[in-house]
């Protein structure tokens, strides 16, 4: 074969190698997601996002024009399993020929994607995300005012617990649909008490008294722990059931640094360095699977544990966060449908019918029924069989010790991501004194207030 | 018609033909390489979060800004950290074990792809499984050492964090290193090992005295490319640390993932100046163990 003709095999081997390579444009260490099924639902749904469609195609009665929405959310929990099967009833049985394509993927993941995809109008036609983005994500304009949500769906807002509706709120104006609200409670398993020769039926009442029994309970032998504390968690209930604060937002500046917040931060570090009663360095997955294979005696969380507990078989008990020395409050929380700046109104109006839906007694019964989740509906609240729920009688009175942690401040995620889990961390590891870390910590909240204004 | 006859003539010429074949190189190389190393030297000039909005052009503020951040030094004392333990231990040990398996005997060519078993897999996929068994609470590792008497933290021990991670990322990447020096040590003609034996050399003295010095080259290409990527260390401390306990895993690629991508304010602006900062880093540390690696010829035994 002729040299000529051997250059001009080779040179094209070498491009198709190329353009293979080029195409497939995979490398063996890419960034990590956490979870790899996930991410392949999200590759494999991700091609119906590039854009908001309205599909027009007729029907066999010639008439009927499909709406296809898009939808993400980070349920990718037996929470999710419960969202998808009710997702899955609306696109069978809505009249409206209203089709909704669904995205579950890890919240990390979820807010990598969304604010790019909300700059480069690729964004789904709505989301599902909890309150305390919503002054961040407005603050940016990435989302809609809903504002004439219940004029256009027909819904009377008196029918719904009016300071869980104004979660849904900033500066007056509604930016999201209400979903889900929770506290934190506390949950205790009944089986480590009983063996422990603690009545099963009394959780602790104060927190002096939660210190005494995660002592008890304690059993490093057995690899058990009497109450978990993670850095991911600021302990609200701990730090305002003692009169302490973290912060004043009317007035822009940090309350943390305190004698009653050093005083029990001190006490905190206390119970977890020194009498060992939470495993070192422990994330919040790392203690919810500790709740769930029932090597964790007392734990401070949200009711999205009710079903992976009861899937679990743990005989488990929920009831307020521990009475301080002052007063007894809990963090208040929720999620919310919000509706990206590039949704058109068609599809907005196409996802107002699927929140209109949502809101129905029959799907805010069943999310509390299977969820663990308390109403906010007052029909579903009065509703004998969530009344007669063991999990609803425990919960459902907590109600007015809700209180919020970082709503409504647009700087909210910023100041717990970049100084209290820092400063949690410092202290449950025992590399910091309580005084000094607080001191510092605060010291970065005003900084970091002063640089938002 | 003459032209194009003219041009190919040109290029049939071996040394010429070779502008064609780098071609398709330099072209992946300018669209993902070059153009976006200017980009993020342009953004990092600017004021700018993820969600796009309130873009301003503030110069060289966010890199004065890393004057005063302590997160910032302190990530940059990690990489090095890694660095400094995870690129010696890797090549000395890959260098021993190539030593061992270069020898073409069917025990020893499976032993080469045993150990490059590690190599294949997602580094994601090794941390997760390594997080799970070195948890302290439900990991075996740590209940065997609890079973001797001995309580060990390792990835949630501020002080065994980071030696914990250097350790897994050795025991996942030695396989490479290792197939490139046995490729290497294949490489020295046995007369020199032949002329040693005659001469009473012992084993060891034939390894550091004829091994070493020949694969020199080898060995410095081994080194600079994992100085390259133990710099932009990122999955294994992420998957395994998320950075922590209290920072002390966080390396600079993880801060200016954290920084650009993951947590509010999302500052971009700011991000991309410690990516510029981490490229100089690398260039002036790449050049340097370039020049002493080069110059240092292979010597005739």
């Amino acid at each position: 074969m002729k040299r000529k003709t051997i250059n001009i095999i080779t040179m094209c081997m070498v491009w198709t190698l190329i353009l293979v390579l080029a195409a497939s444009c995979t490398t063996q260490d890419s960034k990590p997601e956490d979870d790899q099924e996930a991410s392949q639902q999200v590759v494999d749904q991700n091609n119906d996002n590039q854009e908001d469609k309205v599909q027009k195609q007729d029907k066999s009665d010639g008439n009927s024009e499909k709406i296809t929405l898009t939808f993400w959310n980070g349920f990718t929990g037996s929470d999710g399993e419960i969202l998808t099967d009710i997702v899955d009833r609306f696109n069978e049985n809505n009249d409206q020929n209203i089709e909704i394509k669904m995205d579950i993927m890890p919240w990390d993941t979820y807010f990598q994607k969304l604010p790019p995809a909300i700059a480069t109008n690729t964004a789904p036609s709505f989301v599902l995300m909890g309150v305390e983005f919503i002054p961040e994500y407005v603050s940016s304009n990435s989302i809609q005012p809903l504002d004439d949500f219940w004029d256009v769906t027909g819904i009377d807002e008196s029918d719904f617990v009016k300071n869980v509706l104004d979660m849904y709120k900033y500066q007056g104006k509604y930016y999201m649909t209400p979903m889900q609200y929770n506290l934190q409670y506390l949950y205790w398993n009944k089986d480590l008490f009983k063996e422990a020769g603690l009545d099963p039926e009394k959780p602790p009442e104060t927190w002096e008294q939660l210190g005494e029994y995660a002592v008890q309970l304690t059993d490093p032998t057995k690899n058990q722990y009497g109450f978990g504390v993670t850095k991911d968690d600021a302990l609200a209930p701990l730090i305002w059931g003692n009169g302490g604060e973290f912060w004043d937002i009317e007035n822009q500046k940090s309350l943390l640094d305190s004698p009653e917040n050093i005083k029990t931060y001190e006490w905190l570090q206390d119970l977890v360095v020194n009498k060992e009663v939470s495993p070192k360095g422990a994330t919040g997955p790392d203690l919810d699977n500790l709740l769930k294979s029932g090597n964790l005696a007392m734990y401070i969380s949200g009711p999205w544990q009710v079903n992976g507990l009861r899937n679990a078989g743990i005989n488990f008990g929920i009831t307020a966060p521990p009475k301080g020395t002052v007063t007894q409050a809990a963090p208040l929380g929720g999620c919310g449908f919000a509706i990206p700046k590039g949704t058109t109104d068609e599809l907005k109006s196409a996802v107002y019918e699927f929140c209109k839906y949502w809101l129905s007694p029959e799907i805010l019964k069943e999310w509390t029924m299977k969820n663990g989740f308390p109403p906010f509906s007052n029909e579903v609240i009065n509703d004998p069989d969530v009344m007669n729920d063991e999990i609803q009688q425990s919960i459902a009175p907590l109600g007015t010790l809700g209180k919020s942690y970082n709503l409504e401040i647009a700087i909210g995620s910023q100041l717990h991501n970049d100084v209290i889990k820092p400063m949690m961390d410092t202290i449950l590891m025992g590399t910091g004194k309580p005084a000094d870390v607080v001191k510092e910590a605060s010291e970065k909240i005003d900084e970091i207030f002063q640089s938002s204004k | 018609m003459k032209n194009t006859s003219n041009l190919l003539t040109y290029f049939n010429k071996p040394d010429k033909a070779a502008y064609i074949f780098l071609l398709p190189s330099l072209f992946v190389f300018t669209i993902f390489v070059f153009v976006p190393l200017l980009a993020s030297l342009l953004i990092s000039m600017f004021d700018i979060n993820i969600f796009l909005e309130n873009i301003s052009f503030i110069g060289v503020e966010n890199f004065k800004r890393l004057f005063y951040d302590e997160r910032f030094w302190n990530a940059l004392k990690n990489t090095l950290y890694f660095t400094v333990f995870e690129v010696p231990l890797q090549v000395i040990f890959s260098l021993l074990l190539a030593a061992y398996v270069q020898k073409n005997t069917v025990f020893r060519k499976l032993l080469r792809s045993c150990f490059f078993i590690p190599v294949v897999c997602s580094m994601t996929a090794v941390g997760i499984v390594w997080s799970i068994l070195l948890d302290p609470a439900l990991g075996p590792v740590p209940y065997i050492f609890r079973l001797l008497g001995l309580d060990i933290g390792f990835l949630k021990d501020p002080l065994l964090a980071m030696p914990t991670v250097i350790l897994i990322t050795v025991w996942k990447n030695f396989g490479l290193s290792m197939t490139i020096l046995v490729a290497g040590i294949q490489g020295i003609p046995d007369t020199y090992y032949e002329s040693a034996k005659i001469d009473g050399a012992s084993t060891w003295n034939q390894f550091i005295n004829i091994t070493i010095p020949l694969i020199v080259p080898t060995l410095g290409f081994c080194t600079i490319t994992n100085i390259i990527s133990s710099l932009q260390v990122f999955d294994q401390a992420y998957v395994m640390t998320k950075g922590g306990p209290v920072f002390k895993t966080e390396t600079l690629v993880q801060y200016i993932y954290t920084r650009g991508f993951s947590v509010a304010p999302y500052d971009l602006g700011y991000a991309s100046a410690i990516a510029e900062v981490l490229f100089l880093i690398i260039a002036v540390v790449v050049i340097l163990i370039y020049h002493i690696f080069v110059k240092k010829e292979t010597v005739g035994v």
